[in-house]
């Protein structure tokens, strides 16, 4: 599969996943995307992370629906099962897609695929490379502030409205700087790397969503 | 330097698109930042049994990108637009929300939207009011479905609306709007 197909694909199954009531799907999902990620060689401490990550929402989200619930105390823990099963499946879906898609591969599949424009898609990958100055600068705001006697915190409009003027700056530059290396918009481009929308992974994703559906409705037996 | 470019609110400068991702990043850093709060706070309020309220206390948050896209950016979509990149961004920096950050990311940015649209993205003022209105029902909706809300007693339900819909204005409105006060001060942007 693609990058857009992989997308299309979170997408959906998400969907599916939040209109579904079952458990065992939900963890079949999981199942799925652990020996996904395990084949595609993602390393130990990521999946670690995501496990540290999912551990408390989970568990907090199956305590509530235990103890809160307004049905009986079977469908009160029928409810608890699939609400926590399928945050862990989204959690799952998520880093599956966040480790196997890197930003720069998914904005140009959506540009040869879909037709998104260059404009968009250049501009994104761009202003991407300003993740890093972000988390200075924000150090920065902060520090300046601090030299003036004043504490910002998150609900201080002045911190937002600094790392806005601050944006402001960094897009007219880098707007200009791309003009100014031949980047037109509107203009038609030709690629050197081609992206097409290979037939085997339409199949693959068809015969997942097969497979969901045929869980999602044999599931009434389980 | 001034965001709104000359031309309609449908055509988009490379500038504009620049400005309008630099917000989603950004939002994207602090909504990931956010995952953290609301699993402390989500664990306090746990603590005393009121782990249900944990959601509608610390959306408003969530929903500022895309009210802010909108109103420094004036165009029709920015605010969607917005909201998805910071939802994106969020997943992909490893958020407890997993995948269903895009989808929380359409529904709250399409909720958010529809303030604006409701004008006619003619008045961006009354557009904001309007949209931590309509961002509060149709992220509510969303909740009732999906989220397995309807499994909620009624009476929790109303308290669950109102407290959501007391975040979502304090933040996504009184915040935002303060915010874009200040930069209409400093005239860097036309406001």
């Amino acid at each position: 599969m693609n990058a857009s197909q992989k997308l299309i694909l979170v997408l959906l199954l998400s969907l599916e996943l939040a209109f579904t009531q079952s458990a065992i799907l939900n963890l079949m999902v999981v199942g799925a995307c652990l020996v996904a990620m395990v084949v595609a060689r993602v390393s130990w401490r990521r999946l670690l992370f995501y496990l540290g990550v999912a551990a408390i929402p989970v568990l907090g989200t199956f305590l509530s629906f235990w103890f809160y619930g307004s049905g009986s105390a079977a469908s009160n823990g029928h409810i608890a099962w699939v609400m926590s099963t399928r945050l862990l499946a989204f959690i799952s879906l998520g880093a599956w897609f966040a480790q196997t898609v890197n930003p720069y591969v998914l904005m140009t599949a959506l540009e040869q695929n879909f037709k998104l424009s260059p404009t968009f898609v250049y501009g994104i990958l761009g202003a991407l490379n300003f993740l890093p100055k972000f988390k200075t600068a924000l150090k920065n705001v902060l520090a300046v502030a601090q030299m003036r006697g004043q504490s910002l915190h998150v609900w201080s409009p002045a911190l937002y409205a600094k790392a806005l003027i601050q944006s402001l700056a960094w897009s007219e530059n880098l707007a200009q700087a791309m003009t100014a290396h031949g980047f037109q918009e509107g203009a038609p481009r030709t690629h050197f790397r081609q992206d097409r929308l290979p037939l085997l992974g339409w199949l693959i994703l068809a015969l997942i969503l097969v497979l969901v559906q045929l869980a999602v409705f044999r599931g009434h037996w389980w | 330097m001034e965001t709104q470019a000359t031309g309609s609110s449908w055509r988009w400068s490379l500038r504009d698109v620049i400005f309008l991702a630099l917000v989603g990043i950004a939002f994207g850093l602090i909504y990931w930042l956010m995952d953290w709060v609301y699993q402390l706070s989500g664990a306090l309020l746990g603590a005393v049994g009121l782990k249900a309220l944990n959601d509608e206390v610390t959306l408003g948050p969530w929903m500022m990108a895309a009210p802010l896209a909108s109103l420094l950016l004036r165009r029709v979509g920015a605010g969607l637009i917005g909201e998805l990149l910071a939802a994106t961004g969020e997943m992909l920096l490893g958020s407890s929300f997993g995948a269903s950050n895009l989808l929380s990311g359409l529904v709250q940015g399409v909720g958010s939207e529809l303030g604006f649209a409701l004008t006619g993205y003619r008045n961006w003022q009354l557009g904001l009011w309007l949209s931590t209105l309509t961002g509060t029902v149709v992220t509510f909706a969303w909740s009732l479905i999906v989220a397995g809300y309807s499994h909620y007693q009624p009476g929790l339900l109303v308290l669950l609306f109102v407290v959501r819909f007391a975040s979502i204005f304090l933040f996504a409105g009184v915040l935002v709007k303060a915010i874009v006060a200040l930069l209409a001060k400093s005239q860097l942007f036309k406001l």
